[in-house]
């Protein structure tokens, strides 16, 4: 199923049915953005459902400069960031710190073996990967998520994020950094990394 | 050590070696390169001078692909689908 002008046309003046086929189209996608960014179902959730309350009240707006997925996909990312700026202030009050990234370097560098992939089927590994992305700072996250997950460009990062793309650059390097040495220290603690 | 000519783009061992294990992720970003881009392949392979680097570079580009996979595109879930046509007062169409 693809968008046509048509199907955005129809939607435009308030088609059910065009509104539907929308949704069916693009639901899973915003879904899935939406669990990256904010961690969990119930708050992925809220986000869908205010993604596409909003875009249907703004559809007059649409330029068709982008397609509809791009416009509706900034929709669903601002209403994510909002969300994580209402978390974040929540979570100061609990003051929770940011790690030191300033530290991350200087420790022995250990191969990791080739079954660690298989590992994946593990539930307490999976287990163990989400509780590594959780502890990320959601200034890096967001950026991990779009560019390396969503696999946006840092140039479209960057608009998305309103950052310059030497900060998306910047950020996106001690995210990877941050993940990788926190899962090192999974496989340590695991016996899997000598 | 890894010196980079950032005008014309080429990079060139200089110097006494020295462990920079952050390096090669670091030039990849400060380009906006993706971990399999060209550009990275070739830091990637200036890294072989540099057992450690390599470790380290391998073992980044490993843990992004693990959260790659472990976050892979899932179908939404049924009852969000439902809940979600309801808000909208549309029909599912199924």
């Amino acid at each position: 199923m693809e968008e046509s002008p048509e199907l955005i046309q129809d939607a435009r003046t308030g088609n059910a049915q065009a509104q539907s086929q929308l949704v069916k189209m693009y639901s899973s996608r915003i879904y899935n953005l939406g669990l990256r960014m904010l961690r969990n179902r119930e708050d992925a959730e809220d986000m869908l459902q205010e993604t596409f309350i909003t875009a249907f009240r703004k559809l007059d707006t649409f330029k068709e400069k982008s397609s509809f997925y791009t416009w509706i996909y900034r929709i669903a990312v601002n209403i994510a960031l909002g969300k994580l700026r209402e978390q974040s202030k929540m979570k100061i009050a609990y003051s929770i710190q940011e790690p030191d990234f300033e530290n991350l370097h200087g420790m022995a560098i250990s191969d990791w073996p080739v079954y660690i992939e298989t590992k994946l089927t593990d539930k307490e590994f999976r287990i163990a990967l989400d509780a590594t992305l959780d502890d990320l700072p959601e200034k890096y996250r967001s950026v991990f998520v779009l560019r390396d997950l969503e696999g946006h460009s840092t140039a479209e990062t960057s608009k998305m994020l309103v950052l310059t793309e030497s900060n998306v650059k910047v950020r996106l390097m001690r995210a990877r950094l941050f993940l990788r040495d926190r899962l090192n220290a999974y496989f340590k603690r695991a016996g899997w990394v000598v | 050590m890894l010196i980079l000519n950032a005008q014309d783009g080429w990079f060139k061992m200089a110097g006494e070696r020295k462990r920079d294990v952050g390096l090669q992720a670091q030039i990849c970003s400060e380009f906006g390169a993706d971990l399999d881009s060209q550009l990275c392949e070739e830091v990637g392979k200036l890294m072989d001078e540099c057992p450690d680097c390599r470790i380290y570079y391998d073992t980044m580009k490993r843990s992004v692909k693990l959260y790659r996979t472990a976050e892979a595109d899932q179908r939404i879930p049924d009852e969000i689908a439902e809940r979600l046509f309801k808000v909208l007062q549309l029909d599912n169409p199924k």
